[in-house]
């Protein structure tokens, strides 16, 4: 920390304002209390509290290394009692040489005597507890400051390393049975093998380019989403029906990294994988008039299948990563009935964490 | 040897199919793509060898071995790595890992056909390799359903239906409030595959869901008797009250 009054010339002048003040109160009291005349009660004012004024500056440093919280309270006492009385010493005894001297030059004949000495003693006893005062004030300020932004920078790590472990991470199953698709057609259908290697490898290098703390276009989502449809389409032919339906406005919403995908995967792995029948799975976005985004995805299903239950980390981790993105916490909401089953989200038009 | 493919992907039919055009001893009788058509299949057609997905609709390839009184040789496909050692328990021939290549593939109908010949004399009982797969500390996933034959019904027990279950002999009885039924597997097999948040085995005949105890009753020296939400009345083991207890936490 440095020093709070010389780092910057407004300050230097606050503190001199201050003390022009504390000056007005000594010649005051000097010359109604003490029925001084002006000009003496004047030049010892602007002795002594000059004087001070500049050993007041030099105190900040006793202050700055006395720290409150690393010494005991009577060690603090006694430091501080030991630096007043040498402070008091050099200010009586340098004020009362100057002063004499400067009325002696000035007004011999109005040469006032070493008066008011224990008055004098009380003053500097105030002004040196009111300037540590001042000064431990303003180190308690500053670390509290200080404390508040390293806080707040912590938080935000903290943010960022968890929305780094919930990005969420290609599923293996799919892509060890993609692979196996592709496997198989490379013999009985290479033109149909050739599609799916594309878009098997424009999904996988979406997945993996992409920083997974980035928001970035729903459209570009939305084309991840589609080379993964073509993808399960290509292992479950007619089983997979799929639709789609979003609102022009929504394309450049901004929306968190591989949001859709992951929701789109349950969606087929809850319908289609456990169901013999077509399965539909459909897509709809909508700009609400809040100017935020809907998005559902909804999946039909066998009601007569007993439902494995997934691990549902996948949708954990996104109602994570949306609560850590827009500080929101009913932004995601799920809806069954006997043969459907509907996710939806609600993506604000801004974030509060942003990287 | 006549075969049957059931797998859920056409593309993996497809490859099994190709493959197999190679080798003239095997025939190809058919292909489905769910468990319940497949298991029909399967006793309507008595093939002498399966081609076997583990995750399909309906029921998996391991439910649909289950309810098997007589097993064909199983060659499982799958691309799931951390079934294998299940695969064996099952007596499986082979486990082919997707994508899998032909060499691999003619390596699994290589132990099929000597299969063929060892099985008809061999009881698969005594298979060695059973003792070591029952004594690896596998991490077990739980089970969330149960599938049981009852005649030529089959039916798919949530394991939150399931009230209790019975040691009988070689089988347990499964209690829901639907009926119970009867299954070919051990008591063992449930202590370890069912959550011990909501089981606990309570004596050596019996597994019970935790929140169907109603009342305790001591009976004779060191064992007591627990009364379940329907009446029903199960012995339980001092070893077993211990347990209970700590899972009712009283």
């Amino acid at each position: 920390m440095k020093h709070p009054i010389t780092q910057s010339f407004k300050y230097i002048l606050a503190y001199s304002g201050m003390w022009v003040l504390v000056l007005g109160v000594h010649v005051a009291t000097l010359m109604y209390l003490n029925q001084i005349d002006f000009v003496s009660s004047l030049i010892d004012g602007l002795v002594f509290n000059t004087l001070f004024a500049l050993i007041g500056v030099a105190l900040w440093y006793p202050v700055f290394y006395n720290d409150l919280e690393k010494q005991s309270v009577t060690n603090l006492i006694i430091h501080h009692l030991g630096i007043m009385a040498l402070t008091l010493a050099f200010w009586f005894s340098t004020g009362v040489f100057l002063t004499k001297t400067i009325l002696k030059f000035v007004q011999p004949e109005l040469l006032i005597g070493d008066f008011g000495f224990p008055w004098r003693i009380y003053t500097g006893i105030f002004l040196y507890f009111a300037l540590i005062m001042i000064y431990y004030l303003l180190i308690y300020g500053y670390n509290l400051r200080e404390h508040m932004l390293q806080e707040s920078q912590l938080r935000e790590k903290i943010n960022e390393a968890e929305l780094n472990s919930l990005k969420s991470q290609i599923n293996p199953h799919f892509l060890f049975n993609s692979l196996n698709s592709i496997s198989s057609l490379t013999i009985t259908n290479p033109e149909k093998a050739h599609e799916m290697i594309i878009k098997l490898s424009s999904f996988l290098r979406y997945s993996l380019a992409h920083d997974p703390n980035n928001l970035i276009p729903l459209r570009q989502e939305i084309e991840n989403m589609e080379s993964y449809i073509s993808v399960e389409k290509i292992r479950f032919g007619e089983k997979l029906i799929f639709e789609q339906q979003i609102g022009a406005s929504c394309f450049e919403h901004k929306v968190p990294f591989l949001i859709l995908q992951p929701l789109i995967e349950n969606a087929i792995k809850h319908g289609v994988y456990e169901s013999t029948e077509p399965v539909t799975v459909s897509v709809a976005c909508e700009k609400l008039p809040d100017q935020s985004l809907k998005i559902s995805i909804s999946n039909g299903f066998d009601p007569e299948a007993v439902p494995r239950k997934g691990t549902g980390t996948g949708i954990k981790n996104i109602i994570e990563r949306l609560k850590i993105i827009y500080q929101l916490n009913d932004l995601f909401s799920i809806q069954k009935t006997d043969c459907s089953f509907t996710v939806q989200l609600i993506i604000p038009h801004k974030p509060v964490f942003k990287n | 040897m006549r075969a049957l493919i059931i797998e859920d992907e056409a593309p993996a039919r497809e490859i099994v199919k190709t493959f197999m055009k190679s080798h003239a001893d095997i025939e190809l009788i058919g292909e489905f793509s769910d468990g319940f058509s497949g298991l029909k299949a399967i006793k309507e057609l008595q093939p002498d060898l399966v081609f076997l997905d583990v995750q399909m609709p309906k029921i998996t390839g391991f439910e649909l071995l289950e309810l098997l009184d007589e097993r064909p040789q199983i060659v499982f496909t799958t691309a799931y790595d951390q079934y294998a050692i299940k695969a064996f328990e099952m007596n499986a021939v082979d486990y082919l890992l997707k994508p899998f290549s032909k060499e691999r593939f003619n390596q699994a109908l290589d132990k099929v056909r000597v299969n063929s010949i060892a099985t008809k004399k061999a009881d698969l009982k005594e298979d060695p390799i059973q003792h070591v797969l029952d004594t690896i500390d596998e991490k077990t996933e739980n089970l969330f359903r149960v599938v049981v034959k009852k005649g030529s019904d089959i039916h798919m027990i949530p394991v939150e239906d399931i009230l209790y279950i019975e040691a009988k002999d070689d089988y347990v009885m499964i209690y829901t409030e639907k009926g119970r039924f009867l299954k070919e597997k051990t008591m063992k097999y449930y202590e370890t595959h069912l959550s011990t948040d909501d089981f606990v085995r309570v004596h050596r005949s019996y597994i019970v869901r935790i929140e169907q105890v109603k009342r305790l009753e001591p009976y004779g020296k060191s064992s007591y008797i627990a009364i379940l939400g329907q009446g029903q009345k199960i012995n339980v083991s001092l070893a077993g009250y211990k347990k209970l207890k700590e899972g009712l936490s009283f």
